[in-house]
């Protein structure tokens, strides 16, 4: 398969996620995450789809949006940007929360990771244990008395 | 390609333990992310509701303790060592402390920071805080500090002439000193030659100190100095050939350049926070002296603020006080006069600065107006002529010498876009004080100009009015409620 021709201004690359749907980006798009330019560098045809192989095409589709949307130099302000991370956040489940975390943190998307890590602990932030073990559904595997004895440990923790 | 999938397979293995869960709408996917990103997400917590995860479930137990970033708000102070004997992480990234109400065993804290190479520390007080934060001399030798801020608190240091400073990573460093610094202020910042932003609050009460700052990549640079003696004798000597952006708050000392900063950009001089320097010794008259090279060692620089208490601009231009040199790239100037000679300076200095565009002077409250007649100086500057497109312009009204002076401005300035004047006074809302201003922009907006499309805008207590409000000898524009 010979590498055909492609523009240099702006070259498409086709990822293609864990369950084979193939999505066509720009290459400053794909750039931004660190996992895709090294494979590209090792790659002598960009034109064959590159895997993504532990992200799913729902989840990858929202990747490559935060990732459109960072790559594009436009006017936008830091300000404006902050807007849109936000509601981008805001209007994830917890569950795609979770794979955002674990495809950015796999295809090393560094804004991307600190933005779901920090909308993560602000879901932790000002709750009780309990409340964080319903919002979570986190599942207490300790006996009443293991407990009262980890808290014991550092109980300044539970003072607030 | 084969090698790139096998190399995932790791990844591929969790990414599968979670697929399988997900039909089960009940269970606990947080708990089952890798261990870095959970450790990630702890470290963005306070270090007390980090430290709450561990009763969480069995997962959680022990996770927190290996958090690198490490931010304490708590009221009760006994904990730290606790904390710092749990934690596992060998490298620490942040350290942050907001000082509530309790004293904290900094030595102790400062010893468990340098052990774990921390790179970044920062400490700020909410509210005044009475006791010193201790700072041991040993902190001078944290190798892996990269930023180093010691906010809004007085410090206690035991830096002695004799301990040595060895900061070879620090870029950003924020001190708050007092006069027991003495002996730190000669070494420390000229001791980190990777330093690129620095900003330092200095609180003298004795005399004659010495801040000495070289600093090959410093950018940024701010220093506020306040100093409860009317005549400071004390010396800012600043070696920072890449310096960008300056601030100088507070006191008059004597500052002074080793080598001129060629890059700097933006400067801004603010003097009149300190003692009323409105009649000046001797000493005085040399530290103004002082300054003012200082200042024509800017000659990069395209915005500069400068306020200050003494006409600085009389030293600029008297001779003997080395040459002015031309400032090419400066376009925007922030300044404060308190009469018509300091007019008349700040006109002759403009020929030095031949691209301005904006001009903004501010009033010196305390100058009374009874002075001199205004005489237009024999030569226009060439910025007014050709550059100048905003002058602002803050004016007392009972005195219409200064219209004497708007004249000139409005008779000269060819490519004027906007003079704004700026009258308020806020506390003599009196009748009067209408018809001072009504008389005012009476004859304001009767003077000629030479730029036929130049705004002119009257900004006062009572009257806000436009050139255009003003036709045919009558003067339409609403006027509020006087009392």
């Amino acid at each position: 398969m010979a590498s055909t021709s492609t523009s240099t201004l702006s070259r498409k690359l086709i990822l293609k996620s864990s369950d084979g749907e193939k999505f066509e980006v720009d290459e400053n798009v794909a750039m931004q995450s660190q996992t895709i330019k090294h494979m590209i560098e090792d790659l002598d045809d960009i034109n064959s789809p590159i895997p993504v192989s532990i992200v799913t095409g729902t989840i990858l589709s929202k990747v490559i949006e935060y990732c459109k949307k960072h790559a594009t130099e436009d006017s936008d302000s830091d300000e404006q940007l902050k807007q849109w991370d936000k509601e981008y956040a805001n209007n994830m489940d917890l569950n795609t929360l979770y794979y955002l975390l674990l495809a950015a943190n796999y295809m090393e998307i560094k804004g991307l990771l600190e933005l779901i890590t920090q909308c993560v602990a602000d879901m932790i932030k000002g709750k009780s244990p309990e409340e964080i073990r319903a919002h979570f559904n986190i599942k207490n595997d300790f006996t009443p008395q293991e407990e009262a004895n980890i808290r014991n440990e550092n109980p300044w923790a539970f003072e607030n | 390609m084969e090698n790139l999938e096998k190399s995932n397979n790791g990844g591929s293995d969790r990414c599968t333990r979670l697929k399988n869960n997900h039909s089960n709408n009940g269970d606990d996917r947080l708990s089952s992310l890798p261990d870095a990103i959970l450790i990630n997400i702890l470290s963005l917590l306070s270090i007390d509701s980090a430290a709450a995860t561990s009763v969480l479930s069995r997962r959680w137990r022990h996770l927190w303790t290996e958090i690198t970033d490490l931010e304490f708000s708590s009221e009760s102070s006994a904990f730290v060592d606790c904390v710092f004997g749990q934690l596992t992480s060998p490298k620490l990234s942040s350290f942050t402390v907001i000082i509530k109400l309790v004293a904290y065993n900094w030595e102790s804290i400062f010893a468990h920071l340098c052990h774990r190479n921390v790179e970044e520390i920062k400490v700020c007080a909410e509210v005044f805080f009475p006791a010193p934060l201790y700072v041991p001399a040993s902190l001078f030798c944290c190798q892996s500090l990269v930023k180093l801020e010691l906010f809004c608190i007085d410090l206690d240091c035991t830096f002695t002439a004799n301990d040595v400073v060895n900061l070879p990573n620090l870029k950003k460093l924020g001190l708050h000193l007092q006069d027991e610094a003495r002996d730190l202020m000669k070494t420390l910042f000229k001791s980190c030659p990777m330093l690129e932003d620095l900003y330092l609050l200095f609180d003298f009460y004795e005399d004659e100190h010495f801040v000495d700052i070289a600093a090959p990549n410093l950018k940024t640079l701010f220093i506020e100095i306040t100093s409860e003696r009317e005549t400071s004798l004390d010396k800012v000597m600043i070696n920072a050939p890449k310096l960008e952006n300056l601030t100088i708050l507070g006191s008059y000392c004597f500052y002074c350049f080793v080598e001129n900063p060629t890059r700097l950009v933006k400067a801004s001089i603010d003097l009149c926070l300190g003692p009323d320097r409105n009649n000046v010794g001797m000493q005085g008259k040399e530290c103004c002296n002082e300054i003012s090279k200082f200042i024509k060692g800017m000659s990069s620089v395209s915005h500069l603020k400068l306020h200050s208490f003494v006409n600085l601009f009389t030293y600029f231009i008297s001779v003997g006080n080395g040459v002015m040199p031309m400032f090419h790239n400066f376009v925007y100037l922030d300044t404060n006069l308190g009469n018509l000679i300091g007019w008349k300076d700040l006109l002759l200095s403009l020929q030095y600065i031949p691209n301005l565009k904006h001009l903004d002077v501010s009033k010196i409250w305390f100058e009374s107006v009874e002075q001199m007649d205004w005489f237009a100086p024999e030569f226009v500057p060439e910025c007014l002529l050709s550059k100048l497109k905003i002058i602002k312009i803050k004016v007392l009204i009972e005195n219409d010498k200064e219209l004497k002076l708007l004249e000139f401005i409005l008779n000269n300035a060819i490519v004027l876009e906007e003079l704004h004047i700026h009258c308020k006074h806020y506390h003599t809302r009196k009748e009067s004080q209408l018809w001072n201003e009504y008389k005012f922009c009476e004859a304001l907006f009767k003077l000629s100009k030479s730029s036929s499309t130049c705004k002119v805008l009257f900004e006062g207590d009572f009257i806000n009015a436009s050139r255009n409000d003003f036709k045919n000898g009558v003067l339409a524009c609403q006027v509020p409620y006087v009392e």
